[in-house]
């Protein structure tokens, strides 16, 4: 058999009760959210007090770290200049003498026959001879020495020859310029 | 009181919800959100200066194993080769030492002060030497090892028609440089010499350690040569 409920309860009270239910929930609720902004708001701090204490010890130690390399900056400054000095001296060592290297191709290669009479080298490593000898040979050796790439270092780019004459006296004179690379 | 009474009860419902949602506010906006991105703000300034921190050690740490007095050594060196002033009388009496060293005879010797054709200094010793051509080469090579940075500009050469000898007319930059300082900073790191500054130094203090000098106070002039290797062309 079905059973049937019957409220003989009146309505106001039944609103009245409603009503309450929703309050005392609300209030719940409530209380709630307050517990729980007051305990962020404690977690927020707690970590805020941890961190400055961290920041303190870092301060610290970066001035102590500061105050090291302060002390020995003498001995900084001195690596510094040193190495300074060294770049230079490499860079000023480091272009070689075109004029010497020059110098040891025309006049300590010649053949024995061969006689300068003068010789000019400018920076740049140009040069000027004055030659005179009494073989062909010797000239034509010579010659072949200077315009040979592995002979001559690659040291010239040009040569040119003046005056080629021929004395009575047997002695072949003339003057050869020659180009630097 | 009466009023009160009335008043909480007739907003009693909604009166501690909205306590609570301002006090909410209150506590959000003063003291949650500000403090939190405080602490985030607050955490990239510690991670930098624990960076810094970092750095900062371990360049003192470089620097306590650098021996200061191996530095100071080398720099001796370094001026020694590369002065700061030209040295004129001292630059003088070194490249006649030499030239007489490898029996070249000077026959003049002048001093003119030159542009600068580098960054660096230089002044020029115009030399006027007669000697054989082996000799001379001789002097090129023992200029290009001596302590100090001399350039031989140009040269003029006129046999003197007596068998192998050449009166040679020689203007030699001789370098220096008058900057002597230089500046750190305490972020920067720590200068290192490498390998080849290394080798560079080894062959500067060897180049050194052969230098000719004329010994003071001695009666006839003689020449003292400390070091040095005998004729390399026998």
């Amino acid at each position: 058999m079905a059973t049937i409920s019957i409220n003989l309860l009146p309505e106001e009270i039944l609103i009245q009760r409603k009503q309450s239910s929703k309050i005392s929930l609300l209030n719940k609720l409530s209380a709630m959210v307050i517990v729980v902004l007051i305990f962020a708001a404690s977690a927020t701090l707690s970590l805020r007090i941890i961190q400055q204490s961290k920041l303190g010890v870092v301060n610290k130690s970066l001035a102590y770290a500061r105050t090291q390399v302060t002390d020995m900056q003498q001995k900084e400054v001195r690596v510094a200049l040193l190495k300074k000095r060294l770049d230079s001296i490499r860079t000023l060592s480091a272009s070689g003498s075109k004029e010497t290297a020059m110098y040891n191709l025309l006049l300590l290669n010649a053949p024995a026959d061969i006689s300068i009479d003068s010789l000019s080298i400018d920076q740049n490593g140009n040069s000027s001879l004055d030659i005179n000898s009494t073989s062909l040979d010797s000239i034509n050796t010579f010659l072949s020495t200077l315009s040979d790439p592995g002979k001559n270092a690659g040291l010239i780019s040009q040569i040119s020859m003046d005056g080629f004459s021929l004395s009575r006296d047997g002695i072949y004179r003339f003057n050869l310029k020659i180009f630097s690379k | 009181m009466e009023d009160l009474k009335k008043f909480y009860l007739k907003y009693k419902i909604i009166l501690w919800p909205v306590v609570t949602a301002v006090s909410s506010l209150i506590i959000l906006g003063f003291v949650v959100i500000p403090q939190f991105l405080a602490y985030l703000h607050t955490q990239g300034e510690l991670t930098q200066l624990q960076v810094q921190t970092d750095s900062l050690t371990a360049k003192a740490q470089v620097l306590q194993n650098i021996d200061d007095q191996n530095i100071k050594d080398n720099l001796q060196v370094a001026f020694t080769v590369l002065p700061v002033d030209e040295d004129i009388p001292d630059t003088v009496v070194s490249l006649q030492n030499l030239a007489i060293r490898d029996s070249l005879s000077v026959q003049n010797l002048n001093f003119a002060s030159s542009g600068d054709l580098t960054k660096t200094n230089n002044s020029v010793l115009k030399l006027s030497l007669v000697g054989s051509k082996t000799a001379i080469w001789r002097f090129f090579q023992d200029l290009q090892s001596s302590p100090g940075i001399y350039k031989v500009q140009s040269i003029k050469a006129n046999s003197t028609g007596s068998g192998d000898n050449f009166e040679i007319d020689l203007p030699v930059a001789i370098y220096f440089d008058s900057n002597s300082e230089a500046s750190v900073s305490l972020d920067a790191p720590v200068p290192q010499l490498n390998s080849s500054d290394q080798e560079l130094l080894r062959n500067l203090s060897k180049s050194i350690q052969g230098k000719v000098v004329l010994q003071a106070g001695s009666q006839s002039g003689q020449l003292s040569i400390p070091l040095g290797k005998d004729d390399p062309f026998k």
